[in-house]
This record gives C-alpha cells, structure tokens and sequence, in this order.
C-alpha cells in the first residue's frame, strides 16, 4: 500500500539528511572552518574539488546545497505524514528530523566584532542622550555620595557607624604612607578591580529584575559607603595621599556603576511600565535596549581597573594622575555627548537591529 | 513575532512547544524540564571547576610565581563566570559543554536560534536566577511558573531550551507470523482506517513486543472483538493476531 511503499521510498533521504546533519553538528561550532579529523584515517590527498566533502571534515558548498534540499524534502514528508496518519513513531521521528536540520540550517549569527563595536560607540552613546534613567541614577548616586561625604566629613561618630570601625582603621594605616612607599602589585590589583568591580556593575543590572528595587539598593549602597570613605578621609592626616589615589580611575569607574544602574532600572522599569505589550515581552525589550549600556559600563570598569592597577598606585606626579583624570573624563563626555550623531540612520547587523527596536518604541 | 509561536491557551497541556518555521511547516519541541537542565548545569560546573583551574595553573606559569600571576588569574576568573556560558552558547548554537551532554539546547521562543545578545543577557541575568541567598529559588519558581519552564534569564532574553532528540528510525513494523497470514485473506481487500483507528493500531504493533502474551489478549481485546464481528473472523483467533493483521493490511498492503 502507499504508506509502506512512500515510506521505503522516503528512507533513503532521511537515512542521507541524517548523516549529513551528523556531519554539520561535529562542524557546527566552526562553520566550514578546518575541523581534526575525525577518525583516524588522515587523507593523505588534498582536496581537489572544492565543492566536494572533504575528508578532512571541511564542509563543502555541495553539501550545503544538499542540506538544503533535503531539508525540505523532510519538511513535506512531515506534513504529508500528519495528513497520512502514518505511524506515530515515524512522525515522532520526522519531527526531531526536522528539528535538528532547522537547527542546523537557521544558525546562531555568532559573534562579530564590526557590531559590537558600532553598538558600542553609535547606538550606545545615542541612547544614553535620551535615557531619564542615566540621569536618576547619577542623581540618587552622587546625591547619597555627597550628602554622605559631608556627613562623613562633618559628623563625628557618622562614618563609624556605617562603615565601621575595623574597616575606618584598615583604610586610614592603608594609605598612611605615601603612596610610593606603598608594595607595588599593579598586576594583581588590576586583575582583582576587574574581577571585583566589574561583578558588582553586572550584578547591579541583573538585580534589575526586582522591579529596579535591589538596583537601587545596591547603587545606595555603593553611594553611601563610598562617600562615607571620602568624607571621612578627608578628616584625617592621610587625605592627600587617599585622594591622590582615587583621582586618576574615579571618572571611569563612578560612570560605569551610574551607568550600569542606569541599566538595571530601565530592566526594572521595563516590568513597571510595560508600554500597551505584556509584562514579559515589555521586559525582554527593555532587557535588550539596555544590555549594550552594561556592556559599555563592562568596558569602562575594565579601563579603570587598568588606570588604577597601573595609574593610580604609581610615582606619576598629582598633576599627571589630574591629567588622567581630566583626560578620562573629556573622554566620556564626548562619548556621550557625540557619539553616533554622525552615523544615525546607518543599518548594520545585529547591533543595530537590537538598536532599532527601541528607538521605534520611544518614538510612538 | 508573536504569531511565530501559536497561543498558549489553545495548545495540548504538554510539554512540547510548536515552532512554525519559514517554510511554514509546524513542527514540534519537546521543552528541557528542570531536572535536565539542572544536569547540564552540573556538568558546566565541573567544566567550569576544571577550566578555572587550568586558569590558574595557566596563570601561575606566565607569572613565574609572581603577583601578576595573581591578576591574571582573577581576570580569567571574571572572564569564565560571566562568559563561559554566554560565549559557548553564542558560538556553539545555544549549546555549553553540558547542554550538548543532555541533548538539549537554548533557542528564542521563535524557535530561530539565539544571538550573542541573547546569550549574554541569559547569562548575566542567571546571577538573580541563581542568587546565592535563595538557592536557585527565582530559577526554579520562574521556570515552575512558565508554560515553557523559562528562567527570568529566558525571559528577559526571549529563549527557551529545547530537548533534541533523536528518535531511533521507527517505520512499518514487518511482521510475519503465521496466525496472521491466516487471518488475512478473511480481511477485506482495503480497510478504510481514520486517523484514530490508524494511530491505535500503530502505537499497540510498535509497542506490542514489550508484553506478555496474555497480556498482549487482554489489551488487544478491546480493538479485536469489534474488529472480529465486523469482519467475521473466526473467535479462536488470538486478539493479538487480529490487531496484526489488520495493521498489515492499513499499512503494508494495497
């Protein structure tokens, strides 16, 4: 009858789109890029056609045709044996068939540099112009950093309290001395800002899913303790020296908690306010729109962890470290204030595509 | 990109999901559950523990034993927790070391396959997902929560992770007893199945082997007692051979 006669008939190419998905999946990750062999009979001959399947695990032009092909063919087959009733186990097969082929053949865009770094320097700086929440963030940070600092500074009794005594004390012997007397572990240290800094940046963000709540918390938090510090550094005889410290990186690394608070509220918010769509889809838009501003906070805390390892610990006279300072922060107020004015309207890839989504929204 | 993926409310209450691909074909997902993706997890972990070292180890020779050594390594630190997953996932098809291990992997909801975007925002957000106060607790309630047992993470990123099976080759079971040459000739020469009668007959052939036989009568009853009345079959003949027969004559015979 037809059903075991089409069966027999189709075998054959889901036996072919079978092993040459087999042969894509142990390919994949490298997409047609020289892959080991896989057993152990090296081909002592090179290639001669290009288009051919290699022997040495290359996917050839062919066989990507091929894939094709036979991808819709088991596309057809699938829907003709839904309509057939053929068996369910035959169905069940050609479903995960399908699946993988549709797996292989609709792949991950991987990772390219020239989007990430438009994303970073066009679409990034564009929307933190046009973002409220990168003004409330640095309005609650350098709010709380000061309103701490002159507590600190004025109020005896004030830093102990919200620092601690032990910490107070292991802050004030470590920048007792000059800071050219002090053991010189640029490396290290660098390293440990990165590894330090940078997880609090990210976990500011995540922490955005709790309708922006424990982002705030955290960017208080970081707020009060740093101003706190400041303040009360600045009662004590080790003032200079903890000063000198802090100049060069603190442009950077203060930007890039703003910033990545920035990010987490807008995650929040996208929970809060969900624009007419529902509450997920208003989340995972707003998740996208503020990923690449976490991203960009990631490359500063990384830049400052860099100036303060090799920068900031160093013999360069206060004017040099001032001059960093300044630097950075024209720096960072031409990135914002003009990046991506001139190449507004250029499509890219992914990046931009990512971009779009949310200009539209804040357009309607 | 809401019609990609149909509405919930009118889909089986199952665990497989439908995808509708360009070729407008509608095919099917079996989503990963808790338990295998907690496996997958585990077995990142024990990557990870082995990538980490290997970090340090790395890191230790470059230095010679000096402090740098020290950053460097914490650098490899920071690099490998947020970006074990997000980069494999990127790079390998939604797929880490330990989700290929379970056979399963991370696609968007539209069932195309993630982006690098993707990949780093379910990855970030897995350290709310798996915050260290609450034990996984937002991971797991998120995932109880959804029809597609997505973590926030999946959420905010538009994924879901999906199991890739690969069903061994199930076509038309041949049979060749001899109670069932029997039977045949008494059949009529073409049996108008429907789609039920034709899905029941094929389930109990492909499942039969596993039973006993008299437990193979006992549910072979049910089919073979109309099917005997119907086509005036002689009552001697098992029930199992009834149901055989008639499989052979729906699927393998004109």
């Amino acid at each position: 009858m037809r059903v075991a006669e089409r069966l027999a008939r189709r075998e054959q190419v889901w036996r072919e789109l079978d092993a040459l998905l087999i042969r894509f999946e142990q390919a994949g990750a490298l997409r047609g890029r020289r892959l080991l062999p896989r057993s152990s009979t090296i081909a002592a001959e090179q290639q001669e056609d290009p288009t051919a399947p290699a022997p040495d695990g290359r996917i050839g032009a062919a066989e990507v045709v091929r894939l094709g092909e036979l991808y819709r063919a088991a596309c057809a087959d699938l829907m003709l044996a839904e309509a057939y009733d053929l068996p369910r186990e035959t169905v069940a097969y050609l479903h995960a068939l399908v699946g993988r082929a549709h797996n292989s053949i609709y792949r991950t865009p991987g990772f390219r540099v020239r989007d990430w770094a438009s994303e970073l320097l066009e679409v990034v700086p564009r929307r933190l112009r046009s973002e409220p929440f990168l003004k409330l963030a640095s309005a609650v940070f350098w709010g709380l950093m000061i309103l701490a600092g002159l507590l600190a500074a004025g109020r005896p009794g004030f830093a102990e309290k919200i620092v601690g005594p032990g910490q107070l004390a292991n802050l004030e012997e470590m920048y007792a001395r000059p800071l050219t007397e002090m053991p010189r572990e640029d490396a290290f240290m660098t390293g440990f800002y990165i590894n330090h800094n940078a997880a609090i940046g990210l976990k500011c963000y995540a922490y955005g899913l709790t309708f922006g709540l424990m982002t705030l918390y955290e960017l208080s938090f970081q707020a009060i303790v740093l101003g706190t510090m400041f303040g009360h550094m600045a009662t004590t005889p080790s003032a200079s020296n903890f000063y000198e410290f802090v100049t060069a990186h603190g442009p950077f690394e203060l930007t890039a908690i703003v910033m990545s608070g920035a990010a987490g509220l807008r995650l929040g918010w996208g929970l809060i306010d969900t624009k007419g769509q529902r509450r997920l889809d208003s989340l995972a838009r707003e998740a996208r729109a503020s990923l690449p501003v976490v991203g960009t906070a990631v490359c500063l805390f990384v830049l400052a962890a860099f100036v303060e390892g090799f920068v900031s610990a160093s013999a360069l006279p206060y004017w040099g470290k001032a001059g960093v300072a300044i630097g950075s922060t024209l720096l960072l107020l031409v990135y914002v204030g003009l990046g991506g004015r001139g190449a507004a309207g250029e499509s890219g890839g992914f990046a931009e595509s990512v971009g779009k989504g949310s200009e539209r929204d804040r357009g309607r | 990109m809401a019609t990609a993926a149909p509405d919930a409310t009118v889909e089986a209450l199952d665990t497989t999901v439908q995808l509708i691909t360009p070729e407008r074909i509608t095919f099917q997902y079996p989503l990963a559950g808790p338990f295998r993706r907690a496996t997958a997890y585990l077995i990142d972990l024990g990557v990870l523990g082995m990538l980490i070292f290997l970090g340090l180890m790395v890191s230790l020779l470059l230095a010679l034993g000096t402090a740098a050594g020290g950053g460097l390594f914490l650098v490899i630190l920071f690099g490998l927790r947020f970006g074990y997953g997000a980069l494999l996932e990127g790079m390998l098809n939604g797929q880490t070391v330990g989700k290929r291990a379970m056979g399963i992997r991370v696609v968007s909801v539209e069932g195309v396959p993630i982006n690098g975007g993707q990949a780093f925002l379910r990855n970030l957000l897995w350290c709310f997902d798996g915050i260290v106060p609450f034990g996984y607790l937002p991971a797991i309630a998120s995932m109880m929560l959804t029809r597609r047992f997505q973590r926030l993470g999946d959420l905010a990123a538009r994924t879901m992770v999906i199991v890739e099976q690969r069903p061994t080759r199930g076509g038309v079971v041949p049979l060749d007893d001899r109670a069932v040459e029997a039977l045949l000739p008494r059949l009529p020469a073409r049996i108008e199945a429907g789609p039920e009668l034709s899905r029941a007959l094929a389930d109990y052939v492909a499942h039969r082997k596993r039973f006993s036989a008299s437990r193979r009568e006992e549910m072979a009853a049910h089919l073979a007692v109309p099917a005997r009345k119907a086509y005036d079959l002689p009552g001697e003949a098992p029930g199992d051979a009834v149901l055989c027969a008639l499989y052979h004559r729906v699927f393998l015979e004109e």
